[in-house]
């Protein structure tokens, strides 16, 4: 499932309030935040954010993820299944 | 693979911080009016000496700005210039010289300092962990005071190991990109929080 994780400080908090607002998965993994969905697409809104300010918004994938990142603008970030996990299923 | 810090060497000597950075001017009435005057860092030491290091190394004067707490901005002037071609834009701005300082409010006076003096400064931005002014000195030295806003925990250290890990390991693969760092990273922390959890 497409997963972005985090790092547990306090520049990164409005990214993880911004994925609990778009329902995904929230879990606290030792020094990080595992944001998942187990939709097909995870998707978070910087407005959602609060704005979060620039710097740190684009550094959101900083910590990493899991699956293909289908779109990263200064407004929306999504990250989708792994193609490889897509096809398996077609 | 994940590259193990030499944790089994015997941690080193101990270090106080920066002496000195050392940079080259070829605007020394320039430098010294923009350091000593304008930002007011008092100028304590020059080193003026030939054939230093070889027989042709350029004649040179050397001087020391003190920035606080031991720490030092020096500039040689070559009276021979060396060849250099100017850096690109990217290399100029990327090589920078941040001062820091301890308060929202020093950071305020600094910039209102900077613009009494007809310095172009832009104003405070955000960064990660800093809040930051940025300016040119006369050389083209970029220049920037920060302000910490929080101090760097064991939990950006270590994150820091494994993003320097993905970095190496994706530089050896097909295709060095930054999206394949943060893939490779989401790799290495999910091993760590295997690791980790009971």
């Amino acid at each position: 499932m497409p997963t972005l994780y985090v790092m547990d400080v306090p520049e990164f908090a409005p990214l993880v309030e911004a994925s609990r607002q778009a329902n995904a998965d929230v879990r606290t993994v030792g020094a990080y935040i595992e944001l998942s969905t187990a939709a097909p697409r995870l998707v978070l809104q910087r407005r959602l954010a609060g704005g979060l300010r620039p710097a740190i918004w684009f550094a959101a994938l900083t910590a990493g993820f899991v699956g293909a990142i289908a779109r990263f603008d200064d407004e929306e970030l999504w990250l989708d299944e792994e193609p490889e996990l897509i096809s398996d299923r077609a | 693979m994940t590259l193990q810090p030499a944790t089994t060497s015997p941690a080193p000597p101990a270090l106080g911080g920066v002496h000195h950075i050392a940079q080259v001017t070829s605007c020394p009435e320039e430098t010294l009016r923009f350091y000593r005057d304008t930002l007011g860092f008092p100028l304590l030491h020059t080193v003026s000496a030939t054939g230093w290091l070889s027989n042709d190394y350029p004649d040179f004067i050397h001087f020391f700005f003190g920035l606080g707490k031991g720490c030092h901005l020096a500039f040689f002037y070559f009276f021979s210039d060396p060849d250099e071609k100017p850096p690109s834009a990217l290399i100029r701005q990327s090589k920078h010289i941040a001062f820091t300082v301890d308060t929202e409010e020093e950071l305020r006076n600094w910039r209102e300092r900077l613009k009494s003096h007809g310095i172009k400064v832009t104003p405070p931005l955000t960064h990660e962990l800093v809040e930051s002014i940025y300016f040119e000195d006369p050389n083209g030295i970029q220049l920037e005071i920060a302000r910490p806003l929080r101090a760097f925990t064991d939990i950006d250290a270590r994150d820091a190991e494994l993003t320097l890990d993905a970095l190496l390991s994706v530089l050896k693969s097909p295709d060095p990109t930054l999206r394949n760092v943060w893939r490779r990273k989401g790799e290495l922390v999910q091993d760590r929080i295997r690791t980790e959890e009971p």
